[in-house]
């Protein structure tokens, strides 16, 4: 009778075998992929620093961001999402389908998040240059809240149908809340006169 | 002590004396070459295809590339100039122009060789001119100019009659291969001649470029203004002047060969004329060569077009004897290397400007000869106005009118140079930017394509 110990211990290793090539294959990949994102980020680096590219765009972004800053980070997104790719479709090519939806999915949350910040620092902007009403700034941010808070529910796991009722409901009750809100804020004096 | 100090003396006769020799035979030789090349080119080129406006535009890229590439040496260059950077720009001035028949399947890269030898005469002549100027001085270097001049004509007529005879008794493509080889050959021995010279009379020109006082400064400008003037009109009439006496005044054909050949001849005669004038005798060959656009439009009988042929020979001479007193009476306030470039330059310049302006009028001859006669008009009302040997105002009025012409050209130069500048820039960064995004594009549109494929 084999020892089911020394059994077990064979089958993981003629998997390791079988597995390993794969496995130096992807370093040897990621290594590449590396060495092509540091090479690209030091040209890129170079010829914005050359150039001066960064003086065509000071006048509109100010120090806020640096032109050279976003482009090296989205050229190596763009190479880290290769990469990705190239590793999955050598591993696991059954599986490249599950990437494209990790990514669309992480895509979408991103694009959430983005919009929300997004949001919010438009609206702290809007807020520091117009004089408003307290009363008038609690309700643009609930206004955005109910906003967001949409955006939040379409990147959820729930079904489709709570989805979209919660979806049709806010929307509802967004609506609602703008008409009597515009209601009030135009005739407010006119309705305090007449009670 | 004394035996010392005079056989120091005598050797260094001895050494400007072969100096002497060796710059008069390198014109002598290299006049010839010069001769062959620069007038077997044009004729070249029009076999094979290339009209009139091909031949200026070709030009006006080449001008501009000379003056680039002079303000490029001037600027960025290293002064020191030595015999072997001498020879190099010697050498390979003659090896490009050698190189234009080989071109010929190729019709960009033979605009690029010929741009590219025209724009190589300018080192070999900044250096050259340098050179001379450091070599000689005041009345010593007016000579040498004047040898050079009269030998450089002298083989140009035997060049330009090599070039008539080989064109008239060869056959096919092979006759201008022919003039090409034989051009090369003695152009090379010309280099052969520099490289003979002695590398003592190279010396460094760094210590010698200065910014002279705003009266030397002014005249420097002022001088290379009005040659630049002068020199594109001397252009522009030579351009147009054989159209009008062959098809408007009906000249039989020997009469406008004639026209060059009296131009070569007087050249050679008027040197030594011009050697040792006082300054207000140059007056003569200003006036002569400025209004001569006009006294050959208003000259009916073709035949004393030779005559007046002869006469421009004769003012061009003068003219240039003229620019180079100024330059080497420059030397000391604005250095020998900026003389030198100044002086070089003006060539490059003049070839862009008449090139322009004889590319945009080509369609109309008597246009040609109208913006030559302005030219002239322009560079006398120049000379009688902002130089106090020529001039026909007071002589504080002719300061006033120095200045403000020194100021117009620095600031016109300025803002070219400023907008050149600043437009290039522009155009470097916006491809910068365009790369950049272009390798976005490709990464992320991949992305794209891989989610569509892998169903996503």
């Amino acid at each position: 009778m084999v020892n089911p110990v020394l059994e077990a211990l064979q089958l993981t290793l003629e998997e390791l075998a079988f597995y390993l090539p794969k496995i130096v294959f992807s370093i040897g990949i990621i290594v590449v992929y590396v060495l092509i994102a540091l090479v690209i980020t030091k040209i890129i680096r170079k010829t914005i620093k050359f150039l001066k590219i960064d003086e065509i765009f000071k006048p509109f972004l100010k120090e806020t961001i640096s032109v050279s800053d976003l482009v090296v980070f989205f050229v190596n997104l763009g190479l880290a999402l290769l990469a990705m790719y190239t590793l999955t479709s050598i591993l696991l090519p059954e599986h490249l389908h599950v990437l494209t939806s990790i990514i669309g999915y992480v895509g979408r949350i991103v694009s959430v998040v983005f919009i929300i910040f997004f949001t919010f620092i438009l609206l702290n902007s809007i807020i520091e240059r117009v004089k408003m009403e307290t009363k008038m700034k609690g309700f643009m941010l609930l206004m955005t809240l109910f906003i967001t808070l949409i955006l939040i529910i379409d990147v959820t796991a729930i079904s489709e149908e709570v989805k979209a009722s919660l979806t049709w409901g806010i929307s509802l009750g967004l609506g609602l809340a703008i008409g009597v809100f515009a209601a009030w804020y135009f005739f407010h004096e006119y309705l305090r006169k007449t009670s | 002590m004394l035996f010392k100090q005079s056989r120091i003396g005598s050797l260094r006769f001895v050494v400007n004396k072969f100096t002497f020799l060796s710059f008069s035979t390198e014109a002598l030789i290299a006049g010839f070459y010069i001769a062959v090349t620069r007038s077997i080119t044009p004729i070249f080129l029009v076999a094979n295809g290339y009209r009139l406006e091909d031949i200026l535009s070709i030009n006006v890229f080449a001008g501009l590339f000379s003056l680039l590439l002079g303000l490029l040496l001037y600027k960025y260059g290293s002064k020191n100039i030595s015999k072997p950077k001498l020879l190099i720009a010697h050498t390979m001035e003659r090896v490009l122009w050698f190189a234009i028949p080989f071109m010929l399947n190729d019709r960009l890269l033979l605009t690029l060789v010929y741009g590219l030898a025209v724009a190589s005469t300018l080192p070999t002549s900044i250096y050259m001119q340098t050179t001379i100027l450091t070599s000689f001085n005041g009345v010593s270097y007016r000579k040498i100019v004047g040898v050079r001049s009269a030998l450089g004509a002298l083989s140009s007529i035997l060049g330009q009659a090599f070039v008539v005879l080989t064109l008239a008794t060869g056959v096919g493509e092979s006759k201008y291969l022919n003039l090409y080889e034989t051009a090369f050959i003695i152009g090379i021995l010309s280099s052969t001649i520099v490289a003979l010279t002695p590398a003592g009379i190279f010396k460094n020109a760094k210590t010698m470029v200065r910014n002279g006082s705003l009266d030397a400064e002014a005249r420097a400008t002022n001088s290379f203004i009005l040659l630049v003037a002068i020199v594109s009109s001397y252009m522009l009439l030579n351009m147009a002047w054989t159209p009008r006496i062959m098809y408007d005044l009906k000249a039989p054909d020997y009469v406008a060969a004639s026209i060059g050949f009296a131009q070569t001849v007087a050249s050679i005669g008027s040197s030594f004329f011009w050697i040792n004038r006082n300054t207000k005798t140059y007056r003569l060959a200003l006036i002569l060569l400025a209004s001569m656009p006009l006294m050959v439009y208003f000259t009916f009988q073709p035949e004393l077009h030779i005559l007046l042929a002869l006469a421009y020979g004769f003012s061009v001479v003068g003219v240039n004897m003229y620019a180079a007193r100024i330059y080497s009476d420059l030397i000391g306030e604005i250095g020998v290397f900026r003389a030198g470039t100044l002086l070089a330059s003006t060539n490059s310049l003049a070839l862009a400007l008449a090139s322009i302006v004889g590319y945009t009028v080509s369609a109309t001859p008597s246009v040609v000869f109208l913006a030559s006669a302005l030219l002239g008009v322009i560079g006398l009302s120049i000379a009688l106005t902002g130089f106090p040997e020529f001039a026909i105002i007071p002589k504080n009025y002719v300061q006033l009118y120095s200045r403000i012409m020194y100021q117009t050209g620095v600031s016109s130069y300025n803002l070219a140079v400023y907008a050149m500048s600043e437009s290039a820039k522009a155009s470097l960064r916006i491809v910068g930017l365009s790369l950049m995004l272009m390798l976005l594009f490709i990464i992320y549109r991949t992305i794209y394509y891989i989610m569509i494929i892998t169903g996503g």
